[in-house]
């Protein structure tokens, strides 16, 4: 394609700029860019997203704080490093923001099961668990869930 | 031209933290954990990857993380042929494949059959928002794949600058291999998915054949404006490459960039996948070794 303003040069992708207050597409040359001072939109990468919602925010939300790890919303949004899973859901107000038109890929176990069923009583589920942490080898946590387990159990009886 | 093909998938383990909040204590004992039930699966055979062997995979740009000094991460050759494992690296795991050439089916499927060998581990995973990693820009779908490319004539006709910014437009990062920018013509391509299976294949598929028709279009009026001058430097490329005693990083870089160039342009003889084979291999040796390697390979000019 020539550029939409000289129509000289030869453009292969579409550029988005803002003319006149509105985003618009064009095939536009670097050197029209130039001439004419056109301000150009690069899609903002995720953090930089983020840092834009930091100012956007109020200042109740600032102080947000994930209680597993004790990361801050402000030092998430600043680096984009999540500290734990759980962080996730802590901010997740924020983070659906930038999940447009996203469909995640299919996968068996996901953590919001786990969040609904942390204060578990059925017996049999906690089995399960105790089956989960053995087949990855996780001693500690299955003795932790037997010693629930047999809380459970002494509650029933 | 596509020299390899890099697909990466990172994972984070249930309802570990991840590694920046791990305490020195916690990264031994996860770390143990995972490579049991790797070895387990037969996942991997051989034991860690050493130090020696660890710079040659930092040089071909193979591992994700970079900083030993920590001594947390963990590098494993995995049973099946090219494939990398990372354990207590940037996320808990990384595991990363590759092959010579174009091959994205090869390397997702490699990456699938490992993922389905770990089925029984639950991974940190959201309905809403996927596969979670530290690093949010990655997560979701969690991978990535990165092509290595030679794009000669858009480097020398200094259009990478354009392509790159054009290319941030639809999240596609283009940066420098070995060097940043690399002035020989050597890029990487990569892409993180945010997309379906098929979408993500689209755009992968569109935005190569994109960038190897500019290349093409760009090549030939290159030759065509500087035709003697190409000539030349393709000559006199072959000529070092063939003779000469030592040959530095930068200078193999410099020459065989003329080489791969005249071959692309049938300008110089050798067997089909020649480059694509050695390529890598080249770049990972010493001076007088690339030398020896060099000598092996029947290189002919038709000019």
């Amino acid at each position: 394609m020539k550029c939409e303003i000289c129509k000289e040069n030869e453009v292969e992708i579409k550029t988005r700029a803002i003319i006149n207050g509105k985003i618009k597409e064009l095939f536009v040359c670097q050197s029209c860019i130039k001439k004419h001072k056109i301000q150009t939109i690069t899609k903002p990468k995720y953090t930089d997203y983020l840092k834009l919602l930091i100012e956007e925010i109020s200042d109740k939300k600032k102080k947000l704080i994930c209680k597993n790890c004790k990361t801050t919303y402000t030092d998430f949004a600043k680096e984009g490093k999540a500290g734990c899973p759980f962080c996730y859901f802590y901010f997740s107000e924020i983070l659906k923001k930038l999940l447009k038109d996203f469909t995640p890929p299919q996968y068996l176990k996901s953590i919001e099961e786990f969040i609904e069923k942390s204060n578990e009583t059925d017996p049999y589920k906690i089995l399960k668990k105790i089956d989960t942490y053995l087949s990855f080898d996780d001693v500690d946590m299955a003795k932790k869930h037997l010693k629930k387990l047999k809380r459970v159990d002494k509650n029933d009886t | 031209m596509i020299l390899r093909t890099k697909t990466t998938i990172y994972r984070n383990i249930f309802p570990y933290k991840f590694v920046s909040k791990l305490s020195s204590k916690e990264i031994e004992q996860l770390s143990q954990k995972i490579t049991k039930i790797l070895f387990r699966k037969y996942i991997i055979k051989e034991n860690e990857i050493g130090k020696k062997e660890f710079k040659k995979l930092k040089k071909l740009d193979l591992i994700e993380n970079f900083d030993i000094s920590t001594k947390k991460t963990k590098y494993f050759y995995s049973s099946s042929k090219k494939l990398i494992i990372e354990v207590i690296s940037k996320e808990h795991l990384i595991i990363t494949a590759y092959e010579e050439g174009k091959s994205i089916e090869k390397t997702l499927e490699k990456l699938s059959d490992i993922e389905n060998k770990l089925s029984n581990i639950t991974f940190s995973y959201s309905k809403t928002f996927g596969f979670l990693t530290s690093d949010i820009e990655i997560k979701g779908f969690a991978k990535t794949i990165t092509f290595y490319i030679f794009i000669p004539a858009l480097t020398i006709s200094h259009k990478i600058e354009e392509l790159s910014e054009n290319l941030k437009n639809f999240n596609i990062n283009l940066s420098g291999f070995f060097y940043n920018p690399n002035p020989y013509g050597f890029f990487k391509l990569k892409f993180i998915q945010r997309e379906n299976d098929y979408d993500f294949k689209e755009k992968i598929e569109n935005t190569l054949n994109m960038i190897l028709s500019l290349e093409e279009k760009e090549s030939k009026n290159y030759i065509y404006k500087n035709n003697i001058i190409f000539k030349d430097r393709i000559l006199k490329s072959f000529g070092i490459l063939k003779n000469a005693y030592l040959i530095t990083d930068d200078e193999y870089f410099k020459n065989i960039m003329y080489i791969i160039w005249g071959y692309n342009e049938k300008m110089i003889e050798m067997e089909k996948d020649l480059i694509e084979k050695y390529f890598f291999e080249l770049i990972n040796t010493n001076e007088i070794k690339r030398v020896n390697l060099l000598k092996k390979i029947n290189l002919s000019a038709k000019i």
